[in-house]
């Protein structure tokens, strides 16, 4: 009876998420705003979960030194690491707040780049790199460069979203502290990049 | 409480949950503003046609730059 309450609340986290993913798309607003106040993390759960998966399959095609778990182990260090910054720093300004917002926002604004790395990962495979200068190749890049643009600046405002709702924070207070976000997290993605663990950051 | 008055409550609730932006200057806060709610709902309306268009001109002023580029990225998984 147990389980089967268990299998039930599952897939009743799991619609969900699928459901937030979509809104996020549409109504990114006012389903951030939702998101900031959630408190089942079951939901946190299944989107690291799929994170997970998609490490565990990459690994086999990337021919990496590094295994997917501790791709991906990485991955979680950096989001708590994230997530911690921008805590601590509205700690400055402001007493009551509460991480598992932060935890939520920032997981639910992985989305794009989840789904940015996916994609790449399957393009990878059925037309792989490196491309060519022939009409094909041309056009498929600048789709390629127009269709990664538009999920870095969703992802962009998603992430924008993810600090004004989990911190309550205002417009400069917020440009202020990704820049001091940017001083060490740019250092540490190339730090990454040196060890061959990330070539491009999952944030 | 009828239900009027628990939707009224939850949408006051939705509307004072974010102290509101203010740059400053009026024109700023007006201008920040309208970009803003453009960005609220259905934002792909503007980005799509945005990243093509400077996915485009990125290709006219770089040529062959913005093909290397790609399959790098490609690479990137």
């Amino acid at each position: 009876m147990d389980f089967k309450n268990w299998l039930i609340d599952f897939f009743s986290s799991f619609l969900i998420v699928i459901r937030r993913i979509i809104l996020l798309i549409f109504t990114p607003y006012k389903t951030m705003r939702k998101i900031s106040q959630e408190k089942d993390f079951s939901q946190i759960i299944i989107l690291l979960g799929l994170i997970f998966v998609y490490f565990q399959l990459s690994h086999y095609y990337r021919k990496e030194t590094f295994s997917g778990l501790t791709v991906y182990l990485v991955f979680l260090f950096d989001l708590s690491l994230t997530a911690g910054f921008f805590y601590l720093m509205t700690r400055v300004f402001r007493q009551r707040i509460n991480f598992a917002s932060y935890l939520f926002c920032f997981t639910y604004s992985m989305i794009p780049t989840l789904i940015w790395f996916v994609s790449s990962f399957i393009l990878y495979l059925v037309l792989p790199p490196p491309r060519t200068m022939s009409i094909l190749g041309k056009g498929f890049s600048i789709f390629f460069i127009a269709y990664s643009l538009s999920l870095l600046l969703w992802k962009a405002i998603l992430f924008f979203l993810a600090i004004r709702f989990s911190s309550r924070m205002t417009f400069f207070r917020i440009v202020y502290v990704f820049f001091l976000y940017l001083c060490w997290f740019v250092p540490y993605s190339f730090l990454l990049y040196q060890l061959k663990i990330f070539r491009i950051p999952f944030i | 409480m009828t239900v009027e008055r628990i939707t009224f409550r939850k949408k006051l609730n939705e509307v004072f949950y974010l102290e509101p932006n203010n740059l400053g200057m009026g024109f700023l806060t007006n201008f920040y503003k309208k970009i803003v709610a453009r960005f609220k709902v259905a934002p792909f309306i503007i980005i799509i046609p945005f990243s093509f268009i400077f996915a485009a001109l990125a290709y006219f002023l770089l040529g062959y730059l913005l093909v290397g580029l790609a399959s790098l990225l490609q690479y990137g998984f």
